[in-house]
C-alpha cells in the first residue's frame, strides 16, 4: 500500500493513455510507434531518476565513511576512506564515472556490505518476486470473482457488503495490517510463524530458481517447501488485502459498464439465457481492463513490498533498501529507484501493449 | 468521456452544489463517509480542546498503563497520555494529508492549465516532463527524496505533494484544451486580454470544481501514503505525535500493549475510509454516465 496516493482514482487516464490519439494507422505501425515511444521514455526516466537520487543522495548533511568507520574512528581514517570510496571528488565527476558503470551494467558496490550492489539485489530478488507473485495470484483469484459477483448483484445486500469491504481494503494503511495479523496469528494465538523465509531449523534448498516454493518441489524437499509455505502466509495476505479491494472495485465497474451496452441487451431481447450473456458476452469484455489491474496491482506491491518486508524481516529487496536507507548507503538507494523506475515504465508499456491487442476497439482506431 | 472535454460542475445542466447534496442524502454509506471527514476535521481543528492532557507531558511513575478511566488509551513508554497523542496526531497526519494534496492540486492545476493554454513547443515540454514523472515509481522516489533532505514531516509533504502533481496537470490541461476553444475564451483574447488574465478569469475558474472533486478523492492516499513513511521513520520525528510514527513505537510493544499501536491505526483506518467514501460518492454524482439512467 505505500501506494501512490493517487492509483486508483486514476485508472481512466491510465485507460486513455492506451489509445493512441490521431489518425489511421495500421496496428504494427501504432504498435511500433508505441514501443518507440516508451523506450524514449525509459532513457529520459533512467537518465533523469539517476540524475535525481544522486543529486538528493549526494547533497544529504549525513557522511557515510563517518557512518562506516564508527564513531570512534580517527579522523584520518574517515578522511581515508571517504577518498577510498570517492566521495571526496567534485559532484559532476562522480555523476560521469557513476553513469559510465551504470550504462556497463556495474551498480558500483554497497558501502555496508562491501559487495556488489548487483550480487546483492540478485540475492534478494527471488524473494521479493515470489511474495509478489503469489500476492498477485490470491488478490486475483479472489478480486476477479468478488467484483463481478458484486456488479451482477448491484445494489443488493451482498454487493453492499462488498463494496463496503473493498473500501476497507483500500482504506488500511498496510503495515498496520501486518502488525494486525502478526500480533493475532504469532502474538496471541501462535498458529504462524511472523519472521523471515523459513525456520532457524529449516535449511534452505539448493538455489535453482530462488523461490523456495519452486526449489523445495523440484528437490522433492516436502518438509522445506511447508515451512516456507507457512512462512509466506502472513505477508501474502497483508499485501494481498490491499490490492483486493481495487481489483474488486475495477472488475465491478467494468462489468457493470458492460452490462449496460446494448448488445447485451439485444442478448436479452433475442431470450439468451442469463446465464449465457454473463459468461459468453459481458464477461469477456469486462475482463479487458484486467491487464490494467495486474499492472496497477504489481506496482502497488511493489511499495507495500518495501514496508511490509521490514515488518515480517523478509529477507528481500524491500527491507534492503530500508536498511540502506537509514546508513546512507548510497550505491544501494541508487541501483533500487533506477531499476524500480525501469521495471515501472516497462510494466506500463506491457500493460498498454497487452490493451492494444485485446481490444479490437482501440486497435481499430489506432 | 474523452478528457478534452470540459465537463465542470458548471457547465453540467444539472444544478451544481445542490444537485450533489440531494444525491448525497440519499446514499448512507457517503452519509458515513460525510460524518466521519466531518469527525475527523473537528478532532484535527479542537485538538487542543478535546485532548484532556498535554501529549508532551512526560509522567514516569505512569509507564504503558492500561487503558482505564484517566487514560482512555492508556500511557505510553514514558507515561504520556496516548489519547491525547493520538488526537495530536491524527492532527498532525491530516494536516500532512491536506498539505500535499493542496501542494499537488495548486501547482498541477496551474502548470496544467498553462500548458494547455500555450499550446505549440512549450505544452509538448511540460506534457513530456509529467509523463517522466508519472512514470517513476512515486513512493520509492519519495523515500529517496525524504530520505535525502533529511525526514521531517515537512520534507515529506513537500516530495509527496511534488509527485502528486502531475496527475493534476494531466487533468487541468486536457480541461483547458477544450477550454481555450470557447467563445468567450477567444472573445477575451480577441480583445486584447492577456495571457495571465484569461488564465485567471476563465481557465482556472473553470476548473476549480473539478479539481476540487479529484483532491477529494486524492486525500485518503495521501493520509494513508504519509502515514507509511511516517511508520518507516521518514516522517515526524519524535516527540511529534503522528499516527504512522505512534503505530512503529507501539510496534515494540504490541505483545503486551497492543493497544498502543492498534488505536492509532484504527484512527488512520476509519480517517481514510471517510474520505475514500465521500470521494466515491462525489465522484458518482458527478460521473454522467451513473446520471443518466
Amino acid at each position: 500500500m505505500l501506494q501512490l496516493p493517487a492509483h486508483q482514482l486514476f485508472i481512466s487516464i491510465t485507460k486513455f493513455r492506451a489509445q493512441p490519439r490521431t489518425g489511421i494507422a495500421r496496428r504494427g505501425g501504432v504498435l511500433a510507434r508505441v514501443i518507440i515511444q516508451r523506450l524514449a521514455l525509459l532513457i529520459l526516466v533512467v537518465f533523469g531518476v539517476s540524475l535525481i537520487t544522486f543529486l538528493i543522495s549526494h547533497t544529504v548533511p549525513g557522511d557515510p565513511a563517518r557512518l562506516m568507520a564508527g564513531p570512534r574512528a580517527s579522523a584520518e581514517t574517515v578522511d581515508a576512506l571517504r577518498h577510498e570510496l570517492g566521495l571526496d571528488r567534485p559532484l559532476y565527476a562522480q555523476y560521469t564515472s557513476y553513469v559510465g558503470q551504470l550504462l556497463g551494467g556495474d551498480f558500483g558496490k554497497s558501502i555496508q556490505t562491501g559487495r556488489p550492489v548487483s550480487d546483492d539485489l540478485f540475492r534478494r530478488f527471488p524473494a521479493t518476486i515470489e511474495l509478489m507473485l503469489l500476492a498477485l495470484l490470491t488478490s486475483v483469484l479472489i478480486g476477479v470473482p468478488l467484483g463481478i459477483y458484486s456488479a451482477v448483484n448491484k445494489d443488493r445486500i451482498g454487493d453492499h457488503f462488498v463494496r463496503f469491504f473493498s473500501v476497507l481494503g483500500i482504506s488500511m494503511p498496510s503495515f498496520w495490517l501486518a502488525l494486525l495479523l502478526m500480533f493475532l496469528f504469532y502474538g496471541l494465538w501462535d498458529l504462524l510463524p511472523a519472521s523471515g523465509r523459513l525456520g532457524s531449523a529449516v535449511d534452505p534448498p539448493t538455489r535453482i530458481t530462488g523461490f523456495y516454493l519452486v526449489d523445495s518441489l523440484l528437490t522433492g524437499n516436502f518438509r522445506v517447501f511447508g515451512d516456507a509455505f507457512v512462512h509466506l502466509l502472513l505477508p501474502t495476505i497483508t499485501l494481498s488485502v490491499i490490492s483486493i479491494g481495487s481489483i474488486v472495485r475495477l472488475v465491478r465497474s467494468s462489468m457493470l459498464e458492460t452490462l449496460n451496452e446494448n448488445y447485451i441487451l439485444m442478448a436479452r431481447a433475442s431470450g439468451i439465457s442469463r446465464n449465457r450473456i454473463l459468461y459468453n458476452h459481458a464477461l469477456r469484455n469486462a475482463m479487458i481492463p484486467l491487464v490494467t489491474v495486474l499492472g496497477l496491482s504489481l506496482a502497488d506491491m511493489l511499495y507495500g513490498a518495501v514496508v511490509i518486508e521490514t515488518i515480517f524481516a523478509w529477507p528481500g529487496t524491500g527491507s534492503y533498501v530500508v536498511n540502506a536507507i537509514f546508513n546512507l548507503d548510497f550505491p544501494v538507494i541508487m541501483a533500487f529507484t533506477v531499476i524500480v523506475s525501469m521495471a515501472y515504465v516497462i510494466v506500463n508499456l506491457l500493460v498498454d501493449l497487452a490493451y492494444m491487442l485485446l481490444d479490437p476497439q482501440i486497435r481499430a482506431v489506432g | 468521456m474523452p478528457l478534452d472535454t470540459p465537463v465542470t460542475l458548471a457547465s453540467s445542466n444539472v444544478g451544481g452544489w445542490s444537485y450533489i447534496w440531494y444525491q448525497i442524502r440519499h446514499s448512507p454509506l457517503v452519509i458515513l463517509g460525510l460524518a466521519i471527514v466531518v469527525a475527523m476535521l473537528a478532532i484535527a481543528l479542537l485538538a487542543p480542546l478535546l485532548a484532556p492532557y498535554d501529549p508532551y507531558a512526560v509522567s514516569l511513575d505512569d509507564r504503558l498503563l492500561p487503558p482505564s478511566a484517566a487514560h482512555w488509551a492508556g500511557t505510553d513508554e514514558i507515561g504520556r497520555d496516548l489519547l491525547s497523542r493520538i488526537i495530536y496526531g491524527a492532527r498532525a497526519s491530516l494536516a500532512v494529508a491536506l498539505a500535499i494534496v493542496t501542494i499537488a492540486a495548486s501547482l498541477g492545476t496551474l502548470l496544467g492549465s498553462f500548458s494547455g493554454l500555450a499550446g505549440g513547443r512549450i505544452d509538448a515540454v511540460i506534457m513530456r516532463l509529467t509523463d517522466t514523472v508519472m512514470a517513476l515509481p512515486g513512493l520509492v522516489i519519495a523515500l529517496a527524496m525524504t530520505a535525502a533532505l533529511g525526514p521531517s514531516l515537512v520534507n515529506l509533504a513537500l516530495a509527496l505533494g511534488i509527485l502528486g502533481v502531475p496527475f493534476y496537470t494531466r487533468l487541468a490541461r486536457g480541461q483547458a484544451l477544450g477550454l481555450r476553444q470557447m467563445q468567450y475564451v477567444l472573445a477575451s483574447r480577441a480583445m486584447g486580454a492577456s495571457t495571465s488574465y484569461v488564465l485567471r478569469r476563465h481557465i482556472v475558474s473553470n476548473l476549480l470544481s473539478t479539481m476540487v472533486v479529484f483532491a477529494s478523492m486524492h486525500i485518503s492516499g495521501a493520509l494513508l501514503a504519509a502515514a507509511a513513511l511516517s511508520f518507516i521513520g521518514l516522517g515526524a520525528q519524535p516527540p511529534t505525535a503522528e499516527l504512522g510514527a505512534l503505530i512503529n513505537v507501539g510496534r515494540a510493544y504490541i505483545q503486551d500493549e497492543w493497544w498502543y499501536s492498534l488505536i492509532p491505526g484504527l484512527v488512520v483506518v476509519v480517517s481514510a475510509l471517510g474520505f475514500n467514501l465521500l470521494g466515491d460518492g462525489i465522484r458518482d454524482v458527478l460521473d454522467p454516465k451513473s446520471r443518466k439512467k
